[in-house]
Order: C-alpha cells, then structure tokens, then sequence
C-alpha cells in the first residue's frame, strides 16, 4: 500500500527533497537541544511551557476535528460522508505523531520518557494524556490502514473495525478534553480554572478541523468519490 | 513450517519456561530471602514531626538578611549562579546566559508579588518595601504532587514535598501547576555556574526541576535548615501538629498570613506581619 508513496513526477520528488530539508533542519536544532538543554529556547522560569505546548494542543484540536467527518457517516448514515472518512482518520494520525513528538521535544530528559509508564499516576492529567494520545493514534491506524485497503481491494472492510471506529468517536472527545483539563486543572492558573474549559476547547477544535479538511475536500479527485 | 496444534503448544510451553526463568533465577540470586532483609533505621538524632511548617516573621528581616539567608540555601544546594563567571578553562564553549531561566530556591520578594490576592489601595508603607523570604510552600495539597506523570514529585508522610532528580522527565507540569512560582528548571547544565560544589549535596542534570527540600537531609542529622541558621531567628522550622512546637506557640501569639490561602492548596508557610 505504501508503494504509492515512491511513485511520482519530479515535482513530486522536488517537493519531497524540500520536505526532507525542512525535517533535516528541524533535527539538527533539536540535536542542539538534545546535548545543550532547553536554554535554547526562549522559555524561562516563568514561562515554563511555549510555543511546544502551544503546538500540541492546537494539533490535539485538529487530531479530535478528524471525528467531524466520521460522526455523520457512522453516527447518522449520511452517506455523502462515507468515503471522506478516511480522510479525517489519516488526518487524526498525522496530527497525532506531531503531537506526540511535541511532547518529546519539549521534554527536559526525554530519555526518561517511559518513566510516564512505570510509574503510573492515577492522579495526573499526563498520565491521562498519554492514554488517550496513543490509544487514539494506535484506533486511526489500525481502522485507516483498514478501511483504506478495503477501499482499494473494492470490498467492505473488515467487520471487527466498526467497533473500533465507534470507540474512536469518544477516543476523539477524551484526547481534547484531556488536554483542556491540563490547563484547567490547574489551582495556579485562575485564567484557565473553568469547568467550560472542555467543551470550548472541542467547540474550537472542531471548527478548525474544518478549516484543515476543507481544501483537501474540495480537490477535484476528491469530488470523483 | 507446518501449522499444527502440538507445534503451537511445543511453542508456547518453552516461551512459558524462558519467562519464568528470569524472576526465579533473581530471587535465587538476590541476597533478601524474607525476614532476614536488612532494615532502614532512621538516624538517632533526626528530627521529627507529624507536619513540618515554618514560620518567617517579617520584621526581623531586611535586606542584608535577605542576601545572606539566599546565599546560605543556594551555596549548600549547589544552585547555579548565572551571574558567576564561567571557567574557560573547564568549560570553553559555554554560551551566553538567559538571566530568566535562573534558579532559585529562595529569595526576596516584594508583598506584591508574593501576596497578589491582597490587592490593597491604602497598604501600609512600609509593606511595599518590606523583603519577604518566599519558597515552596510545602503544601499539604500540593498541586504539584498531583500534576507530577511520574510521581518524581512526591509528598512525605511528614508533610515535605520532596523531588526524586532521577526519575524527572522535565515536562515542567508541577512548575505550571504550582500557584507560587516556587520552581526552576535546569534550562541548561548548572555546573558551569557553580562556584564551589558542596560535596555534601548532590547536583542535578539539565533538564529537570528543582525546588527547596525543606533541608530534609539536614532535618534528617537533627540539623536545623540553612535558611533557618542563616536568618539569626527570623525564621522557624517545627511540627504544625504539636501544640508545644516553636512554630505555634509563635502562631498562637500572632496573627499570620499565608499565600493564596484561597486556592485551598495549604501552605505550610506563615508569615507574621
């Protein structure tokens, strides 16, 4: 299925070529935050948390927005919206693993990572935070790699992901809920300690999801579906 | 490979026997078999209380007092001073500093910033100036405990708030999650910057947070706290739970404030105005 992704023009190679520039830059300026520390960003004692953070919860959005298109397939039988699911599942995976590797970067021993796992804490939002961000990035690959092959093979998918697709819906809610709750659970921040924190986060997400969806529907071989 | 029931089972039973030949071969192998493990003991002469709190009486400090009372914490913690000139010599290529990402564990502050929730038109003069000694609070709902994912940041059954630098993975969320701004983050590598290591107290790595520890190594030799010795008695460390502690007899006598006493956090931190 991935062989799709060698086959090209040279624009598209070009474009790619560019990509990868732009991704090999990235990972020397993190390789000098990976040996120096974080004091080569412009955040300090009293903001602790940047443009990273800010990145992953705007992402969290747009990963949570990628339901916007499933719900009216799966939740009410539109069925103008049954081949654009999929569209909002890669979007949810792509969103996803920036989000994840926000996290990671912004993270003061990164190495340390898994200690999030060997030491549970119930009481946390993180640890909350990283349930969710992986069992809905683990739910969008396993349905989209699913659903996509089918598509391709001009059967129905398989009929184990249905449950899983609906599990994806509340999965979708929890991750932007999870990350309003990082900031609204917090007794420091007065501006953010509002139980309308979660619903207006999603309110948000949903629309800006939107906005990332709508360029790519209406790309003329879209319409052909 | 032929697929068949006894091959499957072939299988399974020897992956069954190589994972339960590790945990066998360690307890085989560990030196605690049950009653005869070693025990920890705590120290004869350490100190010891219910909930530890601390009372800083404010007049009795200016800011001389102030210096040197910082000075005292930060020089037998090893806290960086970003100010200290780097040895190029041990450290060539060491870059330029960002006096916001400092650290510090504690320090004067003015009342407004230390007291933002008493907002007061008509203050007291002498408030505005006075300098008053701020730190982590130590709190009995410490929202940093709670926000920790990896429990680096734990409570004591005696009330400290205490930090475990090894297993911090630095994600800053117990410095966002605190109300008082008591936290630091190594930005970068704090060696450079520290003029004479206290072999007495470990130094931490980039990369992960920091806060007073209420001297609980000290406290643990039945020592009183570097803030407390350097404050000539301005400052007074006891047990909130004994009611012939030094710290409420002095609560009793005078009337105290808190930090954000509104946050419902419960700091273990007085100060007498």
């Amino acid at each position: 299925m991935l062989e799709i992704a060698v086959k090209g023009n040279r624009n598209y190679w070009m474009w790619i070529i560019f990509l990868l520039i732009v991704i090999g830059i990235g990972k020397l300026a993190y390789l000098d935050q990976f040996f120096n520390g974080l004091m080569i960003t412009g955040m300090s004692r009293d903001v602790s948390w940047g443009f990273y953070i800010a990145n992953f919860t705007f992402l969290v959005g747009v990963a949570a927005g990628g339901v916007m298109v499933v719900i009216p397939y799966y939740l009410h039988d539109y069925e103008k919206f049954h081949r654009i699911t999929i569209l909002g599942e890669f979007l949810a995976v792509a969103s996803l693993v920036m989000c994840l590797l926000f996290i990671i970067v912004d993270l003061g021993q990164p190495v340390r990572m898994l200690n999030v796992l060997l030491y549970p804490s119930p009481k946390s939002m993180l640890f909350y935070d990283m349930l969710v961000l992986n069992g809905y990035l683990f739910l969008n690959i396993v349905i989209g790699w699913k659903v996509l092959e089918a598509e391709r093979n001009q059967v129905e998918p398989p009929a184990w992901t249905k449950p899983l697709i609906y599990l994806s819906i509340p999965f979708a809610i929890g991750i932007h809920t999870v990350t309003a709750y990082l900031y609204c659970g917090l007794p420091g921040r007065g501006f953010w300690l509002t139980a309308i924190l979660a619903p207006r986060f999603l309110a948000s997400a949903f629309a800006a999801a939107g906005l990332f969806n709508y360029p790519v529907l209406h790309h003329p071989e879209i319409h052909q579906i | 490979m032929e697929k068949s029931r006894r091959r499957f089972l072939k299988v399974a039973g020897i992956a069954a026997i190589g994972l339960g030949a590790a945990p066998a071969i360690n307890f085989a192998a560990s030196d605690s078999h049950g009653p005869a493990a070693a025990a920890k003991v705590k120290n004869d002469t350490a100190l010891h209380a219910e909930r530890w709190g601390m009372v800083i009486d404010i007049k009795k400090i200016d800011d001389n007092l102030a210096r040197k009372i910082s000075l005292a914490c930060h020089l037998h913690h090893n806290v960086p001073d970003f100010t200290h000139e780097v040895d190029t010599r041990l450290y060539p290529k060491t870059r330029p500093v960002n006096h916001k990402q400092e650290i510090k564990w504690i320090w004067k502050e003015k009342f407004h910033y230390a007291f933002p929730d008493k907002e007061d038109e008509f203050l007291n003069e002498k408030f505005h100036h006075l300098p008053f000694m701020v730190l982590c609070n130590h709190c009995k709902n410490a929202p940093c405990v709670q926000a920790c994912p990896t429990q680096a940041t734990f409570s004591r059954e005696d009330g400290i708030v205490m930090m475990d630098y090894h297993r911090c993975i630095g994600c800053r969320f117990c410095m966002a999650a605190c109300p008082y701004g008591s936290r630091s983050f190594n930005f970068r590598d704090p060696r450079p910057f520290i003029d004479e290591t206290d072999p007495d107290f470990p130094t931490r790595s980039k990369g992960v947070v920091e806060k007073c520890n209420f001297c609980a190594e000290r406290l643990a030799k039945g020592e009183q706290p570097h803030c407390v010795e350097a404050s000539e008695g301005a400052i007074v460390v006891g047990d909130l739970e004994d009611p012939e502690s030094d710290v409420r007899k002095l609560l009793k006598e005078h009337y105290t404030i808190r930090r954000k006493q509104s946050l419902g956090t419960e700091p273990s931190v007085y100060y007498i105005v």
